[in-house]
């Protein structure tokens, strides 16, 4: 079993970025209800692991960064996915 | 952390992201309502349109104004979303091709000196088809029956030819655009 994703907010992170094509930091906020500190570490372990991409931009003058799973992540996540469900099952 | 409690957090993530379509349907009826408005103006003062590079300017700024304004539009509410989804990505790409594939007739038309029939038989043709395929992919049959009815408005106008352009283009675009878009726009899902 994949550790990475035994962490609430990675897994949550996850769980959204294989939903959506992109997405910035203030919805991943939204949704995982977490702290900004705690956000910006997990991020920062996934993007480390390459699980995700992080693309910082400037839209209105304002930083702006935005993220997106990488082929890697998708293939982590499923296998992470199809493992909990056999343990579930058994 | 049981598999179970894993497997409820994934379901539950997936389930906050919701399909975007009101910008979409808000996209079909600014289109729908500006083109149909163009087109009444344009038949009730066609005593303004002395040359054909009038005509020309009319459909070209006002469109391309409208492009700006919806592209801006459309920036803006993505920001405020904060994600996109795979559908929307690939409807946007749709949709930025017929912008460019727009803009391509027009500049063909102007080095190639297309009359204005066949300027709007290309431009309805490639929007038929972009909601045919919008349509399909958004699952929503008002917009591919839109799609479908500017494909057979098309057909019926080349077998009377002498309609007039103005009712070709109004018809198609409330029957393609603004009727769809208001279907979608309040239809439930899309909350």
């Amino acid at each position: 079993m994949d550790k990475m994703l035994f962490n609430i907010i990675r897994l949550k992170i996850m769980s959204t970025l294989i939903s959506v094509d992109t997405c910035d930091f203030n919805y991943l906020l939204k949704v995982t209800e977490s702290t900004k500190g705690n956000l910006s570490i997990q991020l920062k372990k996934l993007g480390e692991a390459k699980y995700i991409n992080v693309k910082k931009c400037f839209e209105n003058n304002y930083p702006k960064t935005r993220y997106k799973i990488t082929s890697k992540g998708v293939r982590l996540f499923e296998k992470f996915f199809s493992d909990i469900q056999i343990l579930k099952e058994n | 952390m049981e598999s179970k409690e894993h497997i409820e957090i994934i379901n539950q993530m997936i389930n906050k992201t919701k399909e975007q379509l009101r910008p979409f349907s808000l996209n079909l009826i600014f289109w729908g309502a500006l083109i149909s408005i163009m087109s009444i103006i344009y038949f009730n003062v066609l005593y303004l349109f002395e040359t054909d590079m009038h005509h020309i300017l009319f459909w070209t700024i006002i469109p391309f104004l409208g492009m700006v304004f919806m592209t801006n539009y459309n920036i803006k509410k993505g920001r405020e979303i904060g994600y996109e989804t795979h559908l929307s990505r690939t409807i946007k790409i749709i949709w930025s091709i017929f912008g460019i594939a727009w803009l391509f007739i027009i500049l063909l038309s102007a080095i190639q000196g297309f009359e204005g029939a066949t300027i709007q038989f290309l431009i309805l043709f490639t929007s038929a088809i972009c909601l045919l395929i919008s349509g399909i992919l958004i699952k929503f049959l008002p917009v591919t029956l839109g799609g479908a009815s500017i494909l057979l408005i098309l057909t019926l106008s080349s077998l009377i030819p002498e309609i007039s352009y103005t009712y070709v283009n109004l018809f198609s675009l409330s029957l393609g655009f603004t009727i769809p878009g208001l279907f979608l726009y309040f239809h439930k899902s899309n909350e």
